[in-house]
């Protein structure tokens, strides 16, 4: 997988917005966008699939050619990687009959999704302290907002919403962000 | 707590289930791709339904004809599973804090009056009491719910190659099913290795735990046209 040049990121940033700060934003947000792509399309490394794409498309705005929508045309260079990326998978995995192959040895396992009850607790301290660090009163909007359950979330919410005087949207996009920030931490807490 | 069937599982979200439950058509499935890099609004739109089953995960409620597609789909990845781990955290504390706000506001009410103290700390005790225990019976669900399905992960290997995958089941499995690199579904048949066919289904179907004694067992999946696609050997260890 290529690396990013200097040269190609400033290129990639005056392309995705008029200046610094707002280009920065636009990358973040793009990129945010084609790992949780890549996540639903069960790529096992989906970061680095999100930054083969936006390297491609740095790669091609050095190259001089014009993109009108760098974001439709990230979209396009993020399903070429996926078909790219399945493929590869598929030819890694599915080894025909009669090859002669190595299998590594795979030690005897249980493929349980249980985690160990250290790894969970260690998972609860790192959930407590992330949402302690959670700035003002969003601990407790977070709280708010996934409570009850699926059908009861919807009238819940747009109570919120009112006590709030915001749109559903907008309530949806605050706790949404802080789900991602919470769990950004719970990441770098038990790396 | 009666079980919510797939199709009054949050209707609101019902294409964003289709697409990361895989059930949307490829054609539409396409153009849906694109769209969510593009659209904001339909990327976040996705996110929000993958926290919806990730949280009925965890509290046990998600219709049971998605469960095994949202475990292959959704948990297949340490990205996945990783925020399954973070769901599960968020549903004690939801539960906890819904614990500790009934408590306080009962509290509050009776400051003046020592009887309505008693009288509220004992319906907050039982609220709490109650929290306590239906947290206790989400958590005994979902464990159930998680032991009984297991996923054996096959690799395809040259017959007879010593090497094949060894398995112990868990006690509390009842069901297995098979993870294997094929997408599409396609027709299998599970024989032991001296060639006794002991089932035959779809390749993503699970089967009763009970239909697999310790020993050596060919998996072979089949193209449409009848013939194998491919053949999986694995092995199944005996209780320790």
């Amino acid at each position: 997988m290529s690396r990013l040049s200097g040269e190609a990121f400033e290129k990639l940033l005056q392309t995705l917005g008029p200046d610094r700060e707002n280009a920065g934003e636009a990358y973040e947000e793009l990129r945010q966008r084609l790992m949780r792509f890549f996540r639903w399309e069960s790529c096992p490394q989906a970061d680095d699939c999100a930054d083969e794409v936006l390297n491609r498309l740095a790669s091609k705005l050095l190259d001089g050619e014009r993109i009108l929508k760098p974001v439709a045309y990230a979209g396009g260079i993020a399903r070429l990687v996926l078909k790219e990326t399945n493929r590869k998978q598929a030819r890694e995995q599915q080894l025909p009959l009669a090859s002669p192959v190595e299998v590594a040895v795979q030690p005897l396992f249980l493929t349980t999704l249980e985690e160990s009850q250290s790894q969970a607790a260690k998972t609860q301290q790192c959930f407590d302290r992330c949402l302690g660090e959670l700035p003002g009163d969003s601990t407790q909007l977070l709280l708010d907002y996934y409570r009850g359950e699926a059908s009861a979330r919807i009238s819940n919410r747009q109570r919120m919403a009112n006590r709030l005087e915001i749109s559903v949207n907008s309530l949806r996009n605050r706790a949404l962000r802080l789900r991602e920030k919470l769990e950004a931490c719970i990441g770098k807490c038990l790396a | 707590m009666s079980e919510v069937s797939s199709r009054e599982f949050r209707p609101d979200l019902d294409r964003e289930f289709q697409y990361l439950l895989g059930q949307m058509p490829r054609v539409d499935r396409e153009t849906f791709q694109g769209l969510l890099i593009e659209n904001a609004e339909m990327s976040e739109r996705v996110l929000e339904a993958e926290n919806e089953l990730l949280d009925a995960w965890v509290r046990g409620d998600l219709p049971r004809d998605w469960r095994p597609l949202f475990e292959e789909r959704l948990l297949s990845t340490p990205e996945g599973r990783r925020k399954a781990t973070v769901a599960r955290a968020l549903a004690k504390s939801v539960g906890h804090s819904e614990v500790s706000k009934g408590r306080s506001v009962s509290m509050a009410a009776g400051a003046n009056w020592f009887r309505r103290i008693a009288a509220m700390f004992c319906i907050a005790s039982a609220i709490g009491l109650w929290f306590w225990w239906s947290d206790l019976k989400v958590e005994e669900k979902r464990e159930q719910q998680v032991a009984q399905v297991e996923t054996l992960r096959l690799q395809a290997v040259t017959r007879g190659d010593a090497n094949r995958p060894k398995f112990r089941i868990g006690a509390s499995t009842t069901q297995v099913r098979f993870g294997i690199p094929e997408t599409a579904t396609v027709a299998a048949e599970l024989a032991t290795l001296d060639g006794k066919t002991v089932w035959k289904g779809s390749a993503t179907d699970s089967l009763p735990v009970s239909l697999l004694s310790p020993g050596g067992y060919l998996f072979t999946t089949f193209e449409t046209n009848g013939k194998p696609a491919n053949f999986y050997e694995f092995e199944i260890a005996g209780p320790q």
